[in-house]
């Protein structure tokens, strides 16, 4: 992708990374791996040098992978990246849409708020089999979404607030899900108080 | 380096009694409370994009 100002000069190598996504409050210093923290991943998703243009879910740059890098034997790299679609997206867009209406509102000057992945957590349940009875879903939560191993000095993770298991129960709460996030995209009574 | 099919296939499996479990309608129905109750205390605790506020 390439982009140019009102000038016609290219500012694509300011406004995107190598990889092509978009440069935002990270940290993008290229740091080993044992100085990774989880401090330099973003914060408001505004590109530094362009304020008003930000970058939310898979549209942003990560500033590095979350795990430890590592080689398949076949020399392949295998460079884990942060799942930035669903419920964290949906937290990054609300946050993308609350910031600008304070800029709107209050101009350059105005205060943004925060939603870094090191401090939001994910749900996700993945359908195994349908029907009430008979069905079945795998249900998961991860917090931090990027390990924050300062905070959570072992596994990087609050263990109370990351597990998973399958069963019936899953299958209900996909179904449950499913009906609450229509419910919400129709913006009815109480809307706002379904998380994303 | 090890077989990655062998580790596999070495994974332990889940019992009789843990497969009737996932499908028994009263322990799932209290697992879906408790599932629920741990995502909401999970989502009140990472979901306040706006409380710490930037310029």
């Amino acid at each position: 992708m390439q982009a140019f100002d009102k000038n016609g000069q290219e500012i694509s190598e300011k406004l995107f990374a190598p990889s092509g996504f978009m440069k935002v409050d990270a940290d993008y210093s290229g740091k080993p791996y044992e100085e990774w923290l989880a401090s330099d991943w973003p914060k408001t998703y505004r590109n530094p040098l362009y304020p008003n243009v930000f970058a939310v879910g898979i549209a942003f740059a990560p500033p590095h992978q979350i795990s430890k890098p590592r080689k398949s034997p076949k020399g392949t790299l295998i460079a884990p990246s942060p799942p930035r679609t669903g419920m964290p997206s949906g937290i990054m867009g609300k946050l993308a849409v609350i910031s600008i209406n304070e800029l709107i509102k209050n101009g350059p000057s105005a205060q943004v708020g925060t939603a870094s992945m090191a401090t939001m957590g994910a749900a996700c349940v993945a359908s195994a089999g349908s029907g009430l009875r008979v069905g079945s879903a795998a249900s998961m939560t991860m917090y931090p979404v990027v390990p924050d191993y300062v905070a959570y000095p072992n596994t990087g993770r609050s263990l109370d607030d990351t597990f998973g298991e399958i069963g019936l129960a899953g299958h209900w709460i996909k179904l449950a899900l499913h009906y609450m996030f229509i419910y919400k995209a129709k913006a009815r009574f109480g809307w706002f108080l379904i998380p994303e | 380096m090890e077989n990655p099919n062998e580790s596999i296939a070495r994974a332990p499996l889940p019992t009789e009694k843990t497969l009737r479990q996932r499908k028994n309608l009263v322990i799932q129905f209290f697992r879906f409370c408790s599932i629920n109750l741990k995502m909401i205390k999970m989502i009140r605790k990472g979901h306040h994009p706006m409380e710490r506020k930037v310029k």
